[in-house]
């Protein structure tokens, strides 16, 4: 699924991105491919994202976050 | 010696510039506060040795203007033929991202330091572990440092001495550090898209190898992760209320408002006392000093020019506590969050906020500020609408002019009146901002794709020490900038208002007792400055700005505010000073207010003072900000367009409000 479309604060990991510039923007603050996060919080009217992983939290577009396909961590 | 600063934005870079070199450089709590690359000098063994901040990056692949800086610097160090040592800063809490810019500053060759920044007092044998693992791994030194307290700096000094004599590894053209170098070289060279997967590719082999061969936990001490960890839980428990869907925006919304009254109330008492201060310099210079030329043009000229700036220092500090603060937080990239939705149908982004609210302060540094946007048409738009925003120095311009439409203790509800009115004029330069962005959104030629990813620095309680700093340097820089044009602009208009070249102004010079006793002495003070080159300059703008309901002396003020907006208050109460004969004690708010037009009407009428409050709002009248523009876009086209857009709306608006309201 789309990073936009994904639960709030279930963990999930990065399995494509589809823009080259947005990856290496995000592989520089530790949100590379197969790295674990949560989805946070959005802001009103369709505004931006912030994710969070262990020492980072961090806002991303919600165009930006449409070229993030992720999936749920399977629980333990 | 020579050593370079380069790290991770918001890792403790400026912090350890100003430990060594005893400067006092702005550092905050997000990323992108330093944009330009500073320079100073510290002392090793008697040796001085220069020392050099860049802008963070976060790998040598560079996105935005203050990256391009940094990557730069970095690069051209390699044409040295002695390179400065680069001291390669890595906050100790996040390490996994700051190993990355290290791996590819070493695979450049340069002579390099690593240095862990901690925040608390003590490094425990298991970060010095790790130190020496690092040192075997990649064969450099490293160091923990505190960089606020100043901890190991001492150490730090030793191991630069013992690095001085290195220098670049290779000028070989097929080692590896060239082939590195030549792939860096062409990554920021080449336009986005052309070999950008092969960079990605090459960045994402680089960091699964620094993080495979170190895990981020193990860098920090118990204690450090145990801080971080309340740290995180702290930040996420304000995140929940200041980025809320609802309360983080009423939050904000009452936080400038706040700004707003403390502006207006609690800098009322400092503002009354400075008054006075110089009300009885002037008039102890007329007592003490002989009474001469000189004497006359210290206390009519110089003084109250000086006095209609210093006066306002009280209410600039505000303006600069508040936004400290905000930036010292961490609150400011919160701020990103919540309004780059809102700001993103005018063609700017989250990051043109911060830049937005720091030209409440000045438009200047604002300006400087938007080289952290990385789309080329959001960077521009914002820098051609920040100066519709009320800087600090339209702060005495305001104040005056409010003052001469109500009373200070005018209010609305619980409100304070006045505080109001200058907060509806924040609210019309914001208006304005927008208004103006979205018109250039509809008619400038659409860029390359907007992005917006910005980390998210964990709030912190401000520091003190920075905080007052900051309100100090920023004092101290209005003081002497508007300073040094003040006393030259109140000198010029002193020596040009007692001289002049026609029969009234000679016969009143020459002390003709026919024509002088026909006169009251404010009336001749009057018309001696009438007739006057200063008077006789008004004049001659006279029938251009009558339109607005301005006379000749407001004439005068408008031309010499061109120079820099806060010199309007300066040269009012100068030619107010001249006209009163020396012999009126009221402050300059009280002399317009008296002032009349022959009919008896007040010459400063609500319609006037409007006009006056939109001229002042829109018109582009300050040097250094036309100077920074012309640096910042490369050429005379923008800072033109800026010129003329902004003094012809201020001229037709001005116009339209006298019109409407007389």
């Amino acid at each position: 699924m789309k990073l936009s479309q994904a639960p709030f604060n279930k963990p999930l990991f990065v399995i494509q991105i589809s823009d080259a510039t947005l990856e290496i923007k995000l592989l520089e603050l530790g949100f590379g491919l197969k790295s674990e996060f949560n989805l946070v919080r959005q802001a009103p009217f369709n505004g931006p994202f912030t994710l969070n992983n262990e020492k980072t939290q961090i806002i991303l577009r919600s165009e930006d976050a449409n070229r993030l396909e992720v999936s749920l961590l399977p629980s333990l | 010696m020579k050593v370079v600063l380069a790290g991770n934005p918001n890792c403790g870079k400026t912090s350890l510039f100003n430990r060594f070199t005893g400067m006092n450089q702005k550092v905050g709590n997000y990323p992108g506060i330093t944009v330009s690359k500073r320079e100073g000098s510290f002392i090793i063994d008697g040796e001085a040795c220069s020392i050099a901040d860049l802008p963070g990056i976060y790998s040598l692949y560079a996105g935005s203007e203050d990256e391009k800086i940094a990557v730069n610097a970095l690069l051209d160090l390699q044409k040295l033929e002695k390179s400065p040592i680069t001291l390669c800063i890595i906050d100790i809490q996040s390490p996994h991202k700051n190993l990355l810019l290290l791996s590819q500053l070493i695979e450049l060759g340069l002579p390099i330091i690593g240095v862990f920044n901690y925040r608390k007092k003590t490094t425990t044998k298991e970060v010095n572990d790790w130190i020496k693992k690092l040192e075997s791994k990649y064969n450099i030194p490293f160091l923990a440092v505190n960089a606020n307290s100043g901890e190991g700096a001492e150490a730090l000094k030793e191991e630069l001495k013992k690095s001085k004599n290195q220098v670049v590894i290779s000028s070989d053209p097929n080692s590896k550090v060239a082939e590195f170098s030549a792939w860096i070289k062409q990554a920021n060279d080449s336009a986005a898209g052309s070999n950008i997967l092969k960079i990605t590719k090459d960045l994402r082999a680089r960091l699964e190898d620094v993080d495979g061969s170190f895990p981020s936990k193990t860098f920090s001490t118990e204690h450090e992760q145990n801080s971080t960890q309340q740290s995180h839980s702290k930040t996420s428990y304000l995140d929940n209320l200041l980025m809320h869907h609802m309360w983080g925006y009423v939050i904000f919304g009452v936080s400038l408002i706040v700004i707003f009254q403390a502006v207006f109330s609690w800098s009322a008492y400092p503002m009354e006392w400075i008054e006075e201060g110089f009300g009885l310099l002037s008039s102890l210079t007329q007592t003490y000093l002989p009474a001469n030329f000189y004497t006359n043009a210290i206390s009519d000229g110089i003084i109250p020019g000086l006095a209609g700036i210093v006066v306002f220092v009280p209410q600039i500090s505000f303006l600069f506590l508040f936004i400290a603060l905000f930036e010292e937080s961490g609150y400011m990239t919160r701020v990103v969050y919540l309004m780059d939705r809102l700001v993103k149908p005018f063609g700017l982004s989250g990051r043109s906020v911060v830049p937005l609210i720091s030209s409440y302060a000045c438009a200047i540094p604002a300006i400087m500020a938007t080289r952290t946007i990385k789309n080329p048409r959001e960077k521009l738009i914002t820098m051609l609408v920040i100066p519709f925003m009320t800087c600090s120095a339209r702060i005495p311009v305001y104040t005056t002019l409010i003052a001469l439409m109500m009373s200070s203790e005018a209010s609305v509800g619980v409100f304070n009146a006045q505080g109001l009115v200058l907060f509806a004029l924040y609210l019309f330069g914001a208006f304005m901002s927008f208004f103006t962005a979205l018109i250039a959104h509809k008619v400038m030629k659409r860029g390359g794709r907007s992005m917006l990813i910005m980390e998210l620095p964990n709030y912190k309680i401000p520091s003190i020490n920075n905080v007052v700093l900051t309100i100090y340097e920023k004092s101290k820089s209005f003081v002497f900038q508007a300073g040094k044009i003040i006393i030259l602009v109140s000198l010029a208009l002193y020596l040009m208002s007692n001289i002049g070249f026609n029969d009234t102004f000679e016969k009143i010079d020459n002390n003709e007792t026919e024509f002088v006793n026909q006169f009251k002495p404010n009336e001749l003070a009057q018309l001696k400055l009438e007739n006057s080159i200063i008077g006789q300059l008004g004049k001659f703008i006279e029938p251009a700005i009558r339109p607005l309901g301005y006379d000749w002396k407001i004439g005068i003020s408008l031309i010499t505010s061109f120079a820099a907006r806060e010199v309007f208050v300066g040269t009012m109460s100068t030619i107010y000073a001249l006209e009163d004969a020396g012999d009126d004690t009221s402050s300059i708010v009280q002399k317009m207010q008296s002032d009349k037009n022959p009919d008896g009407t007040a010459k400063y009428s609500l319609a006037v003072v409007l006009s006056l409050l939109v001229f002042y709002a829109l018109a582009m009248q300050c040097l250094s900000t036309i100077a920074v523009m012309y640096k910042e876009t490369g050429g005379w086209k923008w800072p033109s367009i800026q010129f003329v857009v902004s003094t012809g709306s201020a001229y037709l608006l001005a116009l339209l409000v006298y019109q409407l309201m007389s």
